[in-house]
Order: C-alpha cells, then sequence, then structure tokens
C-alpha cells in the first residue's frame, strides 16, 4: 500500500509542480498500476456476475463458462503490465497500452449503450421520416458541388458554389437536428446519468484514455526502437477493423461451430451432443430389393425414409436417408447450379465476345446487360413473378405466339403447353434457374470482357497472317487464353448458386415453400427460423460451406497450375 | 472493287453484330419495361389477355349529366362511338328443338335473338333430351315472323348503347366484352398508394442504413487497408491471411450466431442490427490495400521526413489519390446495404413495420396486392430505380471494380 501513499503524495499541491509530475514517468506507471487494480477487480466481479447469470442468453453453460474465462482476461493482462513496468520492460508496456486501448474502446461502447444511442437509431429514422422534405438539401448541395467542379478553376463562380454547396450542407444538418428534436434527444443522454453505470463508465473511458495516452508516449523510458513505434501505429490503424472483424465475425464463427455439435433450440440451451447433426443430416441407407412387389420403405432400416429408388434388371436399389428433405433440397441446389452455370456463362462468353470488337456504343451495351445485377432480387423476383403468370404473363403468352407462328407457317401442329410456372412441380426450379441466369449473365458478361482485354492483339493477327478465320481465331486463340476467366466465373457462378436464397423467396409465392424448389439456405431458414433448430441448422450451414469450401480449393489449385500455358 | 466488298462487308458485320446486341439488350430490359408501365396501370386494367404493355384507361364522356365510357362498334360498315348507359335490356335467344343443345344451351345454333318482351310464352314447355340421360325443358315463345314456335335456349341481360349525339341510335351489348374506346394514361396515384402502404417509411429506414453502412464501412477500410499496405508490424501478414480466408466463409455459417448475438444485446428489430454488424469489412479492406500499395512509396517518405504524422499522410495523401477506389467500395457497398434481405428478413419482424426496409415491406406488399400486379410493380420500381440511378452515374467505378475482381481472383 506504500505504492498509493506515495501516489498520492506526489498529487499533493505544492509537493511538485502537477505539470512535472504528469510528465514524469514513473508517475504514470505508479498510476497504471494503481488502475490495473481496479481492473482486475472489476474483471473478478464481472467473471463472476457471468458465472452467477442464471440464463445466459440461452446459450448455455458450456459459453457461459466460456465467456466468465473471457472475461478474466483483462485481469491477466492487468496482473502481467503491472510486475513488468514495473520492471521497466517494454513488453510490459505493450501490455499495458493494449490493456488501456481495449477498455477505453470496450467502455466507450458500453457507455454509448447505455446512452441509448445504438437502439436510438430508430428514433433517427422516425425523425426523418417525419422531415423527410429536409433531406433533399443534401442532394441539393451535392448537385452545387457537382456544378462546381464543371466551372473553371479558380474562377469566382466555383468559389461561390463552393461556399453555397457547404452552407446549404450545414443548414440542413442544423435544420435536421432541430426538427429531429436533437436537444431531446442530448437531454435523454443526460438523463442517463442518473444511473451509477453511466458515471461508471465515464470515469472509466477517461482513465483509459488517459493512462493509454500517457503510455503511449513513454516510448523513451521502456527503450522501444523506431520499428515497434510503427508497429504501434499500425494495430491503431487497424484496430477498428479488427475489433469488429472479432465482434461480429470470428466471434460468431467459433460459436456457429459448437453450436452446430449441440441440440440446441429456440427454448432449449444447448447440449453437447457430439456429431449427432451431422449424422442425422448425412446418414443413407441402401438397400437391395429382389421383390419389387414390396414397398420400397420395407427395405430400409428404421428411420430411414425412401430417398431415391432405382431399377437394376430385376433388383430395385433403394437409398433412404434420415432427413430426406436435406437432401432434396441438396439435390435441388446442384441441379439449380448445374443449369445455372450452361444458362448464365454461354450467353456470357458470347455478348463479351461481341463487345470486345472495337465498334462504337459497346460501353453503353455493356451498361445495359449490367442493369439486372444492380437490381434487388426481391424487386426483380416479384417483376418474373408476373412475367412467369399462367394465364396473363409475357412468359407464356410469348410462348404461344411462337407454337401459333410456327404451326402456322411449318404446319408442326404443336400443342401450347400452358406452363404453370411457379405452381406446377416440375417447373419451379427451372423457373428460379432462368431469373438468375437472366441476373447474372451481365455480371459474367462484365468479368469476361476483363478476361478478354488480356488477350494480346498480336496472338490474332499471328493467326490471321496463319491463314485462321475468325471461328479458328476463336477456337485456338481465345478459348485457351480465356480458360482461366471462364473458370474463374463457373467456380464463381456454382458459389453464388450454392447460396441461393432470395430468387426462390421472392418468386415462389407459396409459404412454405414446396420441396421441389427448396434450396440449401431455404432449408436452413426453415429449420433455424420456423422450427427454431438453432444446432441442427448450424450443422447444415457448416456442411454447406464444407462444399463450398472443395470448390473454393479446387478453384485455387487450378488456377494456381493452369494459367495461361 | 476490292474495298466496297470490302466495307459491304464490314457493315454487314456491325449489322449483324447490332442485332445480336439489340435483342440480348430487349431480353436484359424487358422485365424492366414491363415493371415500369405496369406500375402505371389502373387495377382494371392490368388483368387483360392478350397482355399489353402501354397502360391504358377508358376514355368517358358525359351522358344524361354523367360521365360515362364509350365503346366502339361498327354500324352498317362505320365505326361510332356509342355511350354506356345504366338502362339493361333482357334479351332471349331463340332456335328449334332439334337445333337445341340440352347439355349446354349457349352453345346451340341461334335462330332468332331478339328483346325478350316482344317475345310472347305461349306457357308450354318442351323437353329436350341431351346426350345420354340427361335432359332439360325449355320454354316455348311465339316469335313475331316465325311460323312454328320457338324454344327459349337462354337469356342474357344486355347494356345498352347510345350515340351520345344522336339517342335514336342503340346497340345492345355485353359491355365485359364490347370494345372500349381507351387512352394512354398513366395512373401517377399507384405512387402515392404504394408509399403509403408502408414503403415511406421503409424508404427512409433503407437510406439511413445504407448511408451507415456504407460511411462506417469506408472509414474501417481506409484504416484497416492503409495498415495493411503500409505499416509493417509483427503478424500483420497472417493477419491478412486470416481476413483473405474470412471473405470465403458464406453469411449463412453466421447466421443463427448473429441472431443470437443481436438477441442477447437487445438489437433485434432494431435499425441499428442492420448497420453496426456491417461496417466492418474483410473484402472492402482487402480492396482498399490493394490499391493502396500501387502508391508509390516515396511520396510517402517524403511527407514523412517533413514531420507528417500517418492520420496526415492518410488524409491528405491516400485517401485524394484513391478516389476511385473508394468510389467503387461506395458503389458495391451502396448495392450490397440496399439490396440486403436475408438478414433484415431474420432479425426484423413482420409485424415490425416501422423498422421494415425496402425489401422487407416489398414481399409484405407483395402478399397483401397479391391481386394487384400495378402496385406490387410500383413497390418495385420504388426499390429498384434509385440502386440503377447510381449505377448509371457511377458506372464506371463499378464495371472497373468487378473486372479487377475477376482478374485479380
Amino acid at each position: 500500500m506504500s505504492r498509493f501513499a506515495d501516489l498520492a503524495h506526489r498529487l499533493r499541491p505544492g509537493a511538485q509542480s502537477l505539470r512535472e509530475t504528469w510528465r514524469s514517468p514513473s508517475f504514470v506507471v505508479d498510476a497504471n498500476i494503481a488502475w490495473n487494480h481496479v481492473i482486475v477487480a472489476g474483471s473478478v466481479m464481472l467473471a463472476l456476475h457471468v458465472r452467477n447469470m442464471d440464463d445466459f442468453y440461452n446459450l448455455g453453460g458450456a459459453v457461459q463458462q466460456f465467456v466468465s474465462l473471457c472475461a478474466l482476461v483483462p485481469a491477466l493482462l492487468a496482473v502481467l503490465s503491472s510486475i513488468l513496468i514495473n520492471r521497466r520492460r517494454a513488453i510490459g508496456r505493450s501490455l499495458a497500452l493494449i490493456t488501456n486501448y481495449l477498455g477505453m474502446v470496450l467502455s466507450a461502447v458500453y457507455l454509448l449503450h447505455l446512452w441509448g444511442v445504438f437502439v436510438g437509431v430508430d428514433d433517427i429514422a422516425r425523425a426523418l421520416y417525419k422531415h423527410w422534405q429536409w433531406l433533399l438539401g443534401f442532394p441539393i448541395a451535392y448537385a452545387l458541388l457537382w456544378l462546381a467542379g464543371r466551372v473553371p478553376e479558380k474562377s469566382r463562380a466555383r468559389a461561390w458554389l463552393e461556399q453555397a454547396a457547404l452552407g446549404i450542407a450545414m443548414l440542413t444538418l442544423i435544420v435536421l437536428l432541430w426538427v429531429g428534436n436533437a436537444v431531446s434527444g442530448f437531454a435523454h443522454i443526460l438523463g442517463t446519468y442518473d444511473s451509477l453505470s453511466t458515471w461508471l463508465a465515464t470515469l472509466m473511458i477517461l482513465v483509459f484514455a488517459v493512462l493509454a495516452y500517457r503510455m503511449l508516449h513513454l516510448g523513451e523510458y521502456f527503450g522501444e526502437t523506431p520499428d515497434q513505434r510503427i508497429a504501434w501505429q499500425g494495430w491503431l490503424m487497424l484496430s477498428p477493423n479488427a475489433i469488429g472483424f472479432m465482434l461480429f465475425f470470428a466471434g460468431p464463427l467459433l460459436l456457429s461451430f459448437y453450436l452446430s455439435f449441440t441440440d440446441s433450440t429456440g427454448v432449449n440451451p444447448p447440449n453437447f451432443v457430439g456429431v449427432d447433426n451431422y449424422r442425422e443430416l448425412l446418414a443413407l441407407d441402401f438397400a437391395l430389393q429382389d421383390d419389387l412387389s414390396v414397398e420400397p420403405q420395407a427395405a430400409l432400416d428404421r428411420g430411414y425414409f425412401v430417398l431415391e429408388t432405382l431399377r437394376l434388371s430385376s433388383h430395385r436399389l433403394v437409398v433412404g436417408a434420415r432427413d430426406t428433405q436435406f437432401w432434396q433440397s441438396l439435390r435441388n441446389t446442384i441441379v439449380f447450379c448445374l443449369l445455372l452455370v450452361p444458362l448464365s456463362i454461354i450467353p456470357a462468353l458470347a455478348l463479351a465476345i461481341v463487345l470486345n470488337s472495337k465498334i462504337p456504343g459497346m460501353n453503353f451495351f455493356r451498361a445495359l446487360y449490367f442493369l439486372p445485377s444492380v437490381a434487388a432480387v426481391v424487386g426483380t423476383a416479384l417483376i418474373w413473378r408476373w412475367l412467369y403468370n399462367a394465364n396473363i404473363g409475357y412468359i407464356n403468352y410469348a410462348i404461344k405466339r411462337v407454337v401459333e407462328f410456327l404451326n402456322g407457317t411449318f404446319g408442326l401442329g404443336l400443342v401450347d403447353p400452358k406452363y404453370n410456372w411457379l405452381t406446377d412441380n416440375s417447373t419451379m426450379l427451372i423457373s428460379i434457374v432462368f431469373l438468375a441466369a437472366w441476373q447474372l449473365i451481365g455480371f459474367n458478361t462484365v468479368l469476361f470482357l476483363a478476361g478478354l482485354q488480356g488477350v494480346p492483339r498480336i496472338l490474332y493477327e499471328a493467326a490471321y497472317v496463319d491463314g485462321a478465320g475468325r471461328w479458328r481465331q476463336f477456337r485456338h486463340v481465345t478459348l485457351p487464353l480465356l480458360a482461366p476467366t471462364t473458370f474463374f466465373v463457373m467456380v464463381t457462378t456454382i458459389i453464388i448458386g450454392l447460396q441461393v436464397f432470395n430468387e426462390p423467396y421472392a418468386l415462389i409465392p407459396q409459404r412454405p415453400i414446396p420441396l421441389p424448389a427448396t434450396t440449401s439456405v431455404y432449408y436452413l431458414y426453415r429449420t433455424g427460423f420456423f422450427n427454431f433448430e438453432f444446432g441442427y441448422a448450424s450443422a447444415v450451414a457448416w456442411l454447406l460451406f464444407a462444399l463450398i469450401f472443395i470448390v473454393t480449393l479446387v478453384q485455387f489449385r487450378f488456377s494456381r497450375a493452369g494459367a495461361y500455358d | 472493287m476490292n474495298e466496297r466488298n470490302r466495307i459491304f462487308k464490314l457493315w454487314a458485320t456491325r449489322a449483324v453484330v447490332y442485332l445480336v446486341l439489340g435483342a440480348a439488350a430487349f431480353l436484359m430490359l424487358f422485365p424492366f419495361t414491363y415493371m415500369v408501365f405496369t406500375s402505371f396501370k389502373a387495377s382494371g386494367d392490368v388483368f387483360r389477355y392478350p397482355p399489353r404493355l402501354l397502360p391504358y384507361s377508358p376514355v368517358t364522356t358525359s351522358y344524361a349529366e354523367k360521365e360515362a365510357p364509350l365503346y366502339r362498334f361498327e354500324i352498317d360498315g362505320r365505326v361510332r362511338e356509342l355511350v354506356l348507359t345504366d338502362a339493361k335490356e333482357t334479351f332471349g335467344y331463340f332456335t328449334s328443338a332439334d337445333l337445341l343443345n340440352a347439355d349446354n344451351p349457349r352453345a346451340s345454333t341461334i335462330l332468332v335473338e331478339m328483346k325478350l318482351d316482344e317475345a310472347m310464352a305461349t306457357g308450354e314447355q318442351v323437353t329436350v333430351s341431351g346426350s345420354g340421360d340427361s335432359s332439360a325443358s325449355f320454354d316455348a315463345y311465339e316469335v313475331p315472323g316465325q311460323t312454328e314456335p320457338l324454344l327459349l335456349a337462354y337469356r342474357a341481360r344486355l347494356d345498352t348503347f347510345a350515340d351520345p349525339d344522336d339517342p335514336q341510335t342503340v346497340v345492345y351489348a355485353i359491355a365485359r366484352t364490347a370494345k372500349a374506346v381507351e387512352k394512354v394514361d398513366f395512373q401517377l396515384s399507384n405512387y402515392d398508394t404504394v408509399f403509403g402502404l408502408n414503403l415511406d417509411r421503409a424508404f427512409i429506414n433503407t437510406v439511413l442504413v445504407t448511408v451507415g453502412v456504407t460511411l462506417g464501412q469506408v472509414v474501417t477500410s481506409v484504416f484497416g487497408g492503409y495498415a495493411f499496405a503500409r505499416i509493417p508490424f509483427k503478424g500483420r501478414d497472417t493477419l491478412f491471411l486470416l481476413y483473405l480466408g474470412s471473405i470465403m466463409i458464406p453469411f449463412m455459417v453466421l447466421v443463427v450466431p448473429m441472431y443470437k448475438l443481436m438477441v442477447a444485446i437487445g438489437w433485434e428489430n432494431r435499425l441499428v442490427s442492420l448497420i453496426v454488424p456491417w461496417i466492418f469489412t474483410a473484402y472492402g479492406t482487402f480492396l482498399m490495400r490493394q490499391f493502396f500499395i500501387t502508391i508509390p512509396v516515396e511520396i510517402e517518405e517524403a511527407a514523412l521526413l517533413d514531420g507528417c504524422n500517418r492520420l496526415r499522410i492518410l488524409w491528405k495523401i491516400f485517401v485524394p489519390l484513391s478516389t476511385p477506389a473508394i468510389a467503387t467500395q461506395v458503389i458495391f457497398t451502396f448495392l450490397y446495404a440496399w439490396n440486403s434481405f436475408l438478414w433484415p428478413l431474420l432479425i426484423i419482424g413482420e409485424g415490425n413495420e416501422p423498422n421494415h426496409v425496402l425489401t422487407l415491406s416489398l414481399i409484405r406488399l407483395s402478399n397483401i396486392a397479391a391481386d394487384k400486379p400495378n402496385l406490387v410493380m410500383t413497390g418495385a420500381a420504388i426499390a429498384i430505380v434509385p440502386p440503377m440511378i447510381v449505377f448509371i452515374l457511377a458506372q464506371k467505378y463499378f464495371i472497373e471494380g468487378v473486372a479487377a475482381s475477376g482478374v485479380k481472383g
């Protein structure tokens, strides 16, 4: 305790000038050590609090223990840094810096939470909705700024326009703050200071910030090298991204992996069940039936249901699965990808080759083809829902006209099929494929165009000199040189296809979506957010990820090996 | 001769090329054209067959102190426009017993068609047998100009059409199947209706979310990208590999725990859950890093020697130099945030309409206006047109960005 007495002594007025005290490294070190005691106490209290919570957000005991252990990490950091900065070791300063910086950020986030800033976004949205006219000030300011860019530099008009744009933007902001009741929002924030935790969080930010700042400037005292100094700057700049990455990516990823081995549901906390979820999903049963008059189901073990039957001369092969819906959705997804690849790639390649001939208007067409890719899938799917309409839709109308034309000119006697695109089990999936292909063609065209730009013109000239015609130039120059691009486009298309969700959801009107149009991600959505089988849904997600991973690995291997040889 | 041949060939090729490109453009644009025109249609105009693209509405004229629709009829070889009146007339369709189709009287061959009250019922009923065992009885009528009584096959209430200038000319027909006089007419009020169905609120929410996500992403990506590109520190390259690997992991793996996380911190049903988790992006960081490493080191070193600190260098040198890269990222993020659907669907409840974004409101609209394609198309247009405008304004950056991802991938 003598250290504290010393600290207090030095802070006493008159003992030293406050400024000098502030500057002295030993004071900062002592203050940091003192603050570390507080961190240890707080960290242990937090860990105990987490440990004693009755219902840890329905995440189960294991996660609770883990989080409670994580809450002890600051304590560990604090103890270590106390010992090491006392010995004037550089690593101790690093630990103290990390602790203080993270402490500052986390308490700032906590303070924002206490202030109600995060939840308050809803109120901001409401205020903007009520006074949306004022939002138009921003586009007007932007338009003025754009105009200013067209005016010759250093002219009075330009300066005036820029001033006006800035003025309007500021004015808009002030008006929005005023009509959006910023004053009452501020009052609300002040109101949160009636609780002790708000005061504590504010205090913590201040202490952490001051200590972090002082520690950062004690490099010399701890013998910091220039490289280390630069490294600090790097970490500092990376930190906003890295902290968010940990919170919203790495953490959930681990949790997802854990959940996939549990029986977590909407009501039950997770219990570890090993690979049960995966076994339930993947288990297949094969049986060979001699007697074809018996139901195929009879050949399967208990708990298995018929997925597929196959006639082999006098026998019948029965394939059963425990979760037939998963397998069917997986099959739908794979069929979807197999259809999507040619339907979106061949037209894209053709368009790219035509667009690559340097004649006027190509950029215009390229932009046109890209439009479907920028529109919201939910919107375009609803358009297509009506185009697919069996009675009044343009697609059936076009088919009818084509059939009539063929019958009229060639006397073929074809029958108008009058598809019920979205309600007939046999056409649902292909309807989704057409929509997705339409959406993807422009995107793939741009990728192919980029690839074509990389083909040296001299090769075509050489082929021309050698007497190769257009087709042979395409066959022997374009296609081989475009192979890496084609491969890349194919893999991207497959990866996009494996994750398809919005298209079936918005295109198919029935709920739940009938099995023939159920894709894997929709199945995941249904198990996770309709049946609330969180553990099971996580397992589905990881299986799908495994599939995507394999596709990516294949791409990685081939793109390394096969580029331009 | 050879020269002319060459020019001819050139133009022929061009004609074929433009034809192919035009056909493709038609296929790509037709759904949007359909959307725009349908969004201006009146509700009575959407279920016509064969379908037509332009929005029409009936032409009316004032008749008997009321506005009434006009219909087009051919009378004595002349096309005349008649007005639909309120008067109705019951018509009888008469035929003989042997021509009558008892199973489907409306399919019988009709001999006489006239106002029912001008014929006289005899009071007799005649039973006519149809195919098989079925039979039906019909009333017999004395019909003027016919010697034998005829049977009433069926009757129909016909609408009366009159010439507004010459009330003597009257035509009886069924208004539903008659040819209405129509003019092209854009129903702008559809937009009012649809905005009133919560799409106005959703629009503002979407703007707020999109702006928030875009700004946040650009800021964190610029900082992170700069650190990865220019500041050497231990573990940087390992961390960068981790970032790269994370791009490969699809969002669906994170769906369940992210949902649980949002519930745990009380963000479910809140707009903030659509913004804050999305502003930290590995892909954007990667994009900015790739651009920053192409900026010459010399510029930066000179500035460092002059005593500039890192933040100043970033703000004064890197940000202005990388406007194209930042623009690319802004546009990518804008489109991604504007069009996102799965996450809002999970996190914002169906009943929580004040916090809906456009994609959610659009799905809801498609349910409540399931039989009004004009309204659904209006909603789709509201959701689709803003990103298209942004794309058209900034397509250079966008297409370059997509192309770059392909070349590097």
